[in-house]
């Protein structure tokens, strides 16, 4: 008789051999020749000029095709006054339009509905010509009284962002095709802030005839694409507008919107052919894509800092030696070699590479001797415990906080790591309930007044993002910096702020991380904005 | 007999009233003593006091909890589950669109598991201890260990990329489209669900196979497989209905992950991205549909037992 | 005339990993059309085995036919096909088993379980099947059977669950009944009358019936000839009211007088000792070791073969002159 021992033994070694045999035919990518790095991988880009559109090359656009672009949710609500999420933020930029909008490169607006404007001597008034035959998706001409309406709107109790435009005292039709908009005082950032998704020009006749919940799930913009369908939670789905006021495009004749929660799902659909683009590309995944020559990785640079938020009212952090200390002691490259895969740059300012960014700082490179000086002539020269917090669930966190931890140690700092759902880490720092902990800060609006307010100036609302740091001459130029219309004289100020604001090491600056996409070859014209956002008017496919 | 059920039924829906109420007070107070707000987590790093204490009030979140509490049983009530203070969508809208999705993934699952356990179980069972019993076994033991979202993926890999015989994510359009798209899913539930029928499944069979009326029954001149079909499983499928009627909150709760990794538009993503950015009226909606439909769907269980089992007394 | 059921020398082992019990050594015996045999034992004779073999319902994979034929109105049974013995079962032999509490299917109601014996071997309709249902309850003397044909088992009592298994065995009009101990698993009054059940049954159909049991009072009631078992194998086989007046063998002497009357005031007997090992085929007399008439010769197999004592009485007991006196 078979003894039953063998008979189990026999049966899983039998259940083993299979599994592994279907897990390596699995797990084998397919062995396509690789031509080592293949073709235009467009690395993060070091310097925020121009990032050029990969695969511009010299054709001419094909019209037509339909443009599938998966990403990780879905949108929230269309209309343009609430919702804060990505998601809904870059799909409503490609239905709306606004009064200006900001440059390929990202430095600075250009016009979009208004073709050219004017300010007046004391900087308070600014008089917008609009463009003329600028058509809604129903047909409608756009009017000026459309504008004041959109903008009113925004600035309405209502609106999720009325708080960005505080500034504006009042938008009036002043003419046919004209808008004056006057501000309290001299407000910088004005132009930036008309150029946000919350700025979209809507139909006033629109909303007044459908009640103010219409736009909730449903557009009327003039923007580049029409919403067609929007399935919920499965794609929404882009058709072309065919009176853009840019002529002659958008090129494809729709797009659609997949959403796809899982990473890597969306690279199996890309690899399988079923759509053109993928959003967020895990790090480690993109060795793999580069191999295949169907395929190109695009890393486009936008504005995100990660930085580790230090909280000056617990001690020891409020001694400057110690932020410095530790800000010398974490080797920032390694954690970009072995966290992003070495995507990314160094951080060295608290500002995300945008306008007035600051590209002479040193920053903090990795030097443990000098870290080690200033830990003895700081207050806790024997080292002390500490805490990082980070967001559960959140894998690059955790990679970071293992390395900190350990960089740290050397210094004779211990670091407890405190792991906390993303909402319950998030409330533990509104409340300063925290030492250390991962944050990141990235912006929609190019014009870097609104960072400065919220994270280093101690009287902007948030503590400083709730590091309790106060630097008097910091909040001073900021002040002045938002009432200063003249270029070359606001970038000195805030070149000085990143200046002090480094030397004070308000945050343990880590990183500046791109966007990741992988995009099948035969499109054309993808390019991301600093903003986050891509311009889909731009892009054709070559097929 | 017939009259006994409906009483039966009735009692059972009464009795959710209370449950239902009892459900609503704790999943309140628990989704609102969380930490973190909807506003401030909306806002992100642009979150001054001033600017969430706006967005607060706006979402109609700055009244006592009790007030909220109140008004969300109102229209509870009225059959209205409110509106998700972030998308601005009725709740009631939101979640009927997705209920169909993951109950028809649910079901799909729960029927293949059924499709695949019992001819395991009784093969298993006519052939108990050989090498196809203890292969099973075996097979039983990795369904069971390793990872939903593991099998997932290498089911998506094997089946969507190696060989494209299915498609990656998504839905589909009408039922057939239904079947075809989320077979992959509903195969990686029933990879994990079937070893908890197998086993006691098989145990049951061969329980049953040994007994007197099956050996009259043989001594009647009835056919095996007659017997095997119409007498052995009858006997012994009563217990695999009540496990998996059990295992409902279990399957609803795996259908999250499931539905994250194939793209299914479901409850499953709702639910986490509501818990995230804390949009309690869809936190609240959704804990009382799922304790609802755990509630309902034993009671479909026992109903479904008491049909198997004529010795069952419902009372 | 040919008997409907013959058994001739036949030997069955049950064999596990551990040892192998001989339960049935060289019996033979056989039954007469319209006839009533009983097949009598204690615990582990082998007389269950015995019948149970003859439709092929050996415990799997135990149990084992190795010797011996059995024939069924001449055709060989042990040589049957898996198909031929379905189709015989039910149809040509019907069996009653022994515990009517479980041997019902318990979620198909007593109709259904009828109907579906009827449509198994006989070309019936639904409807007609379930008519004859109504009347086969009728016949086994279920009050409102049109109503209780739709009951489910366990609404039944016992007596009645008996009278609807023998509904079963005898749906397709059987020509030999098998009842393996049908009355011992119920009440005493109870038993009378499904005893009397099919002798009423057996008249009507015409039927044989091979009925085992441990009870001489059933065999006394029901029975026209007796076999005797003991341990494996046969002791005495002999016309009912031969085997009580004038048993021939010294088991069958004990048996009769270990049953208790209730006149008399003599304390119960009993027969000392138990069952010999059985898992050697046993080639001698099995009783001997308890047997108070046993001597040398009582070992050896020549002396205690089965002969006929008397006209129509067979005994396998060497003693069989003495213990006829003594009875």
């Amino acid at each position: 008789m078979v003894c039953f021992k063998q008979v189990v033994k026999k049966g899983f070694l039998l259940m083993a051999a299979l599994l592994l045999t279907v897990g390596t035919v699995a797990c084998s990518s397919a062995p396509e020749s690789s031509q080592g790095d293949s073709g235009s991988t467009t690395n993060s880009a070091a310097q925020p000029a121009a990032a050029p559109a990969a695969n511009a090359g010299d054709e001419t656009p094909k019209s037509g095709g339909i443009l599938k672009l998966a990403r990780a949710q879905d949108l929230s609500n269309l209309d343009p006054i609430v919702p804060g999420d990505n998601m809904t933020i870059w799909a409503l930029l490609l239905m709306y339009d606004q009064l200006v909008r900001v440059t390929a490169d990202g430095n600075d607006v250009e016009p979009a509905l208004a073709t050219d404007w004017t300010i007046s001597e004391d900087k308070k008034t600014y008089v917008f010509n609009l463009r003329k035959d600028v058509k809604f998706h129903d047909g409608s001409v756009m009017t000026a009284a459309d504008v004041k309406f959109s903008l009113d709107r925004a600035r309405d109790e209502g609106s999720s962002w009325s708080w960005i435009y505080t500034g504006i005292e009042s938008v009036e039709v002043s003419g046919d095709n004209q808008v004056t908009i006057k501000t309290k005082t001299p407000y910088a950032p004005l132009l930036s802030s008309l150029a946000l998704f919350s700025s979209s020009i809507v139909s006033e006749k629109a909303v007044k005839d459908q009640g103010k919940d219409f736009l909730s799930d449903k557009e009327f913009g003039t923007g580049p694409f029409k919403l067609a369908n929007w399935q919920r939670g499965q794609k929404v789905e882009l058709a072309k507008n065919p009176d853009y006021w840019q002529a002659g495009k958008p090129y494809l004749d729709g797009v659609e919107l997949v959403q796809v929660p899982e990473d890597t799902t969306r690279l199996f659909q890309l690899r399988a052919g079923d759509i053109d683009i993928a959003s967020n590309v895990p790090f480690n995944a993109m060795a793999e894509l580069q191999a295949d020559p169907a395929l190109t990785v695009m890393t486009p640079q936008v504005s995100r800092v990660d930085v580790i938020n230090i909280n000056h009212t617990h001690e020891p952090f409020n001694d400057v030696k110690i932020r410095q200390a530790i800000n010398y002691a974490v080797d920032k490259d390694l954690i970009i070699k072995t966290v992003l895969m070495g995507n990314g740059e160094m951080a060295t300012s608290y500002l995300p590479k945008m306008k007035y960014f600051n590209d002479q700082l040193e920053g903090y490179k990795y030097d443990l001797e000098k870290a080690k000086k200033l830990m003895a002539e700081s207050s806790k020269p024997q080292g002390f415990k500490t805490k990082l917090l980070i967001a559960s669930g959140d894998e690059t966190d955790r990679q970071i906080a293992v390395i900190v931890k350990d960089q740290l140690a050397a210094l004779g700092i211990d670091v407890e790591i405190q792991m906390m759902e993303s909402g319950a880490a998030y409330e533990a720092v509104n409340q300063m309930n925290y030492d250390l902990a991962t944050t990141y800060f990235s912006t929609d609006i190019i014009d870097p007044d609104e960072l400065t307010s919220f994270e280093v100036v101690s009287t902007g609302g948030t503590d400083a993002y709730h590091t309790g740091y106060k630097n008097p001459k910091v909040d001073e130029l900021a002040e002045k910096a938002r009432a200063e219309l003249d270029e070359a004289k606001r970038k000195e100020m805030y070149l000085e702020i990143q200046k002090l604001v480094s030397e004070d090491a308000t945050f343990l600056f880590l990183y500046y991380k791109p966007a990741t996409y992988a995009v099948q070859n035969y499109v054309k014209g993808f390019h991301v904005l600093s903003t986050g956002n891509y311009r889909l008017e731009e892009v054709w496919l070559n097929k | 007999m017939e009259i006994l059920r409906v009483h039966f039924i009735l009692q059972r829906l009464i009795q959710l009233i209370p449950v239902v109420f009892g459900i609503s007070i704790v999943s309140f107070l628990i989704i609102h003593l969380i930490p973190g707000d909807p506003a401030s987590i909306m806002l992100g790093s642009r979150a001054t006091p001033e600017n969430v204490q706006q967005l607060t009030a706006q979402m109609g979140l700055d009244k006592p909890l009790y007030d909220q509490y109140l008004i969300f049983l109102q229209n509870l009530v009225q059959g209205d589950l409110g509106k998700s203070i972030l998308l601005k969508q009725s709740v009631n809208t939101l979640i009927s669109e997705r209920l169909g999705t993951t109950f028809f993934l649910v079901m799909y699952a729960s029927v293949l598991s059924l499709l695949v356990s019992i001819p395991i179980a009784l093969w298993s069972a006519m052939k108990k201890d050989s090498l196809l019993d203890n292969g099973f076994r075996t097979l039983s033991i990795f369904g069971l260990a390793m990872p939903s979202f593991w099998i997932g993926i290498l089911l998506m890999l094997l089946f969507s990329i190696k060989i494209k015989l299915f498609p990656v994510s998504g839905y589909g359009k009408n039922f057939i489209g239904h079947l075809y798209y989320l077979f992959l899913p509903a195969l990686t539930i029933t990879c994990s669900l079937a070893p908890v029928l197998v086993r006691p499944l098989r145990s049951k069979i061969i329980n049953v196979f040994s007994s007197e009326y099956i050996e009259a029954a043989r001594a009647r001149g009835l056919k095996e497989h007659q017997i095997i079909l119409n007498h052995v499983l009858r006997n012994a499928i009563s217990g695999t209905v009540t496990i998996l009627g059990v295992n409902i909150g279990w399957l609803l709760g795996g259908s999250i992950v499931i539905e994250t990794i194939f793209s299914v538009p479901g409850l499953g993503q709702l639910l986490i991205n509501s818990i995230l950015s804390r949009d309690y009226p869809i936190i609240q909606g959704l804990v009382l549909v799922f304790a609802i439909l755990v509630i309902v769907v034993n009671l479909l269980t026992d109903l479904c037992y008491a049909w198997l089992d004529p010795r069952v007394d419902l009372e | 005339m040919q008997p409907i059921l013959e058994v001739d020398s036949l030997k069955v082992v049950l064999q596990t990993k551990q040892r192998t019990i001989h339960a049935v050594n060289n019996v033979t015996f056989h039954v007469r059309t319209g006839e009533t045999v009983g097949l009598v034992g204690e615990s582990g004779s082998g007389k269950s085995i015995t019948c149970r073999s003859i439709l092929q319902l050996l415990p799997t994979p135990q149990g084992k036919v190795v010797g011996g034929g059995i024939r069924f109105a001449g055709k060989d049974l042990l040589s049957y096909s898996k198909k031929q013995m379905q189709e015989l079962r039910g149809r040509e032999i019907g069996m009653v088993l022994q515990d009517p509490m479980s041997s019902l299917d318990p979620v198909y109601r007593v109709g259904e379980q009828l109907v579906e014996t009827l449509r198994t071997h006989t070309k019936i309709s639904k409807k007609d099947a379930w008519q004859k249902a109504v009347e086969l309850l009728r016949l086994v003397g279920i009050p409102s059977p049109e109503k209780r044909v739709h009951d489910y088992p366990h609404q039944m009592s016992g007596g009645m669950r008996q009278r609807v298994m023998i509904a079963l065995a005898i749906c397709c009009d059987p020509k030999l009944l098998l009842a393996d101990e049908p009355t011992t698993a119920l009440d005493v009054t109870v038993q009378d009358q499904v005893l009397s059940l099919m002798k009423e049954i057996q008249q009507r159909l015409g039927m044989a019936i091979l009925i085992v049991t441990h009870n001489l009072g059933v065999v006394a009631e029901m029975c026209d000839r007796v076999v005797v078992l003991y341990a494996g194998k046969v002791m005495e086989t002999a016309a009912t009211s031969d085997l009580f007046q004038t048993p021939r063998h010294a088991y069958t002497l004990g048996l009769i007088h270990s049953v208790p009357r209730i006149e008399s005031e003599e304390k119960l007997e009993g027969i000392p000792g138990t069952l010999p090992d059985m898992s050697h085929a046993i080639k001698c007399c099995p009783f001997r070791e308890r047997c108070s008439f046993a001597t040398s010769e009582c070992s050896f197999d020549e002396h205690t073969q089965l002969k006929e004592v008397a006209p129509g009485h067979w005994s396998a007991c060497f003693h069989h002159e003495r213990v006829c006196t003594q009875a």
